[in-house]
Formats: C-alpha cells, structure tokens, sequence
C-alpha cells in the first residue's frame, strides 16, 4: 500500500525536475546576454538536483527512486554544465562590455556629426553632439538613460524613459558662432570630430581585436 | 548598425547638394533668357533646405531635404535695345536677375559640401569595413 505513494511521490519529484530544468533552460535562452539571470536559474537547478539526490540516498534499493536518482543525477550535471558556460559567458561579456560600450557610442556619435555635415547649409539648423564621456560612464555604469526622469506621484504612473539609451547625452553644440540664416554648423571643427572620432572608433576596434586574439591564443594554446 | 544611417544623412546631403548644383546649372544657363516657360523673363532660383529626421533614428540625427526652390526677388536687368522684339515701349529689354558671381560662389559652396559628404561616406564605409573584419 505505501510503495504506490512513493512511486507517485517519486514520478511527482522527477516531474518537477523536469519542469524546473525547462525554466533553467528557458530562462538561459532568454538572458544568455545578460548572464547573471541565466546563472542564477542554472545554479537553483543544480541545487534542486543535488537536494534530490541526496533525498534519493535513504531509499537506494527501490527501483522509483532508483530510477529519479539517476535521472536526478544527470539533469544535475546538465545543469552544472549550463551554469558553468553560463558563467564563462559573462566573464566573456564582463571582458567585452567596455569596449563594446566605446564603439556603440561612437557608432552614434559619428551619425550626430555625419548629420551636421550634411545639414551645413540648411537655415535655421543647430549643430548637435554627444557627450560621449558622459554617456559612456552611464552606459558602463548601467544607469537610466534619462537624463530629466519623470516625476510619478503614483505607482501606477508611467516611468519617463528615454527611447535610446543616449538620448540624454545629446545636446547642441556650444560656442559656435551662428551665421544670419540661423545655422551654427562649423564645417572646420565638425571635419575634425568627424575625422577624430572615426580614428577613436578604429583604435576601439583594434584594442577589441587584440583582446579577441589574446582569449583565442589562451584557448588555443598556440 | 547604427552606422548605416551615418551612410543614410550623408546620402541625403548628396541628394540635397547635387539639386543645389542643378539649380545653379539652370540659373547660369538661362542668364541670357529673357522670356521663360511663362511668358516672363527668367528669374534666379535657389533651393531652400530643410532638416528632416530620417526614421528610426536617434533624436537629433537629421537628414537633409529640400523644402522647395524658390524665386530671387531682385529686380531684373533692363538693357536698352530697342530692336529686339521683346523690348518694352521705351526699348528696354528685361533680363534675368542672375548674377554670374552669386551662381559662381553657390556652386563652389555645392561642391564643397558634396565633397564633404563624400568624405563622411567613404569613411563611415571603410570604418563599417573594419567592423567586419573585427578578430581577424
């Protein structure tokens, strides 16, 4: 009469390994970018299994608990190996972040001054820039990209929040001198940033392929 | 890539540009016109521009358009010469308000531009080229 309940706990205990190995590996799908989301899940499936084993342990002869033990065992070391290239995997980000920050943001500002370029001669236009040095400490700082963020009186108020992670950063220039048709475009100094942030955004690129060729000759060992 | 749309505002300045110098084109070829499609003597045009944002970009990346050509307002050359049949009754021919100096300068300032945007493309290419062959 009790071997039935047991088998049914046990069937009950594996179907729940089960479950939760698929959220494991949903989650880690879904954040594999993000990396420490996915690991914590991974881990709390490592964990999981591991309390199952040893729950295992003080019924080794029954043939259920035999059969969870196993399976316990390796959904266990799946999910070991999942939080472990999950952890590599934000070791790899964590490397990467800073210079990958550096390129987005130049990416940006190199549109802002292609744009000035391109409306040198346009009435009433006002030349724009990114303030990249701010916008980098708040990128690599992960801070909320909007620089005046919305006053809520109520939880159920909407949270301002900038559409790009830069819009914050982003400003007329100062100290040009307009000409009478309203536009403040120095053609001189927008060559120079254009020229100058082009150089930044290779130098960024090397310093990235550099990094890049040091992990592989680690891996590689060559 | 957000690179791309670097390549877009510099196309749309080649656009906006290469208009300009057509404009030109046609105000130094009619310099001598003293009757036009409507009846009038030709006027001098220029292309007004306007900063439109291209979509899907961030704020404060703005393409350029041209918002419309429109007339010079100067007055036109009267020349004396009463045999031409289109001489008024005191035998004063009008001509055109185009002045040569004022095409000529617009159209250095045209192609200045249009080599400035060149450049940003070809830099913006090649930097987009280097993105590729990132690791290698």
């Amino acid at each position: 009469m009790v071997k039935p309940n047991r088998e049914e706990a046990a069937s009950a205990a594996l179907r729940a390994i089960h479950s939760k190995l698929r959220t494991t590996q949903t989650a880690a799908c879904l954040s594999a970018r993000r990396g420490a989301r996915g690991m914590a899940a991974g881990a709390a499936a490592a964990n999981f299994c591991r309390q199952t084993l040893a729950f295992c342990r003080f019924r080794p002869t029954e043939p259920g608990w035999q059969t969870a033990r196993s399976l316990a065992r390796n959904l266990q070391s799946k999910a070991y190996r999942l939080f472990h290239t999950l952890t590599m995997l934000s070791a790899l980000d964590r490397e990467f972040a800073p210079l990958q920050t550096a390129l987005d943001l130049r990416a940006q500002r190199q549109q802002l001054l292609a744009a000035n370029i391109a409306n040198a001669d346009t009435p009433g236009y006002k030349a724009v820039d990114l303030d990249f040095a701010a916008a980098y400490r708040a990128a690599l700082a992960g801070q909320s990209p909007s620089a005046l963020p919305l006053k809520t009186e109520q939880p159920r108020h909407l949270p301002g929040i900038a559409a790009q992670p830069t819009d914050g950063f982003i400003g007329y220039q100062a100290g040009n001198a307009a000409r009478l048709d309203g536009n403040t475009v120095d053609m001189n100094r927008e060559q120079a940033a254009f020229q100058k942030n082009s150089i930044q955004y290779e130098a960024d690129l090397t310093f990235l392929t550099g990094k890049i060729k040091t992990l592989t000759s680690a891996i590689t060992g060559n | 890539m957000s690179l791309f749309t670097a390549l877009d505002v510099a196309n749309s300045g080649l656009n906006a540009q290469s208009y300009r110098l057509n404009v030109v084109a046609s105000n130094l070829a009619n310099a001598n016109s003293a009757v036009s499609s409507n009846g009038q003597p030709y006027r001098a045009r220029e292309v007004v521009f306007a900063a439109q944002p291209l979509s899907g970009t961030t704020a404060g990346v703005d393409g350029v358009t041209v918002a419309g050509v429109v007339e010079k307002p100067g007055p036109l050359k009267l020349v004396y010469d009463p045999g031409n049949p289109l001489a008024n009754k005191d035998g004063y021919v009008a001509y055109p308000n185009v002045n040569p100096v004022d095409e000529m300068v617009n159209m250095i300032s045209a192609s200045r531009a249009y080599q400035a945007d060149v450049n940003v493309m070809n830099t913006t290419k090649n930097l987009l080229l280097k993105t590729l062959t990132l690791g290698q």
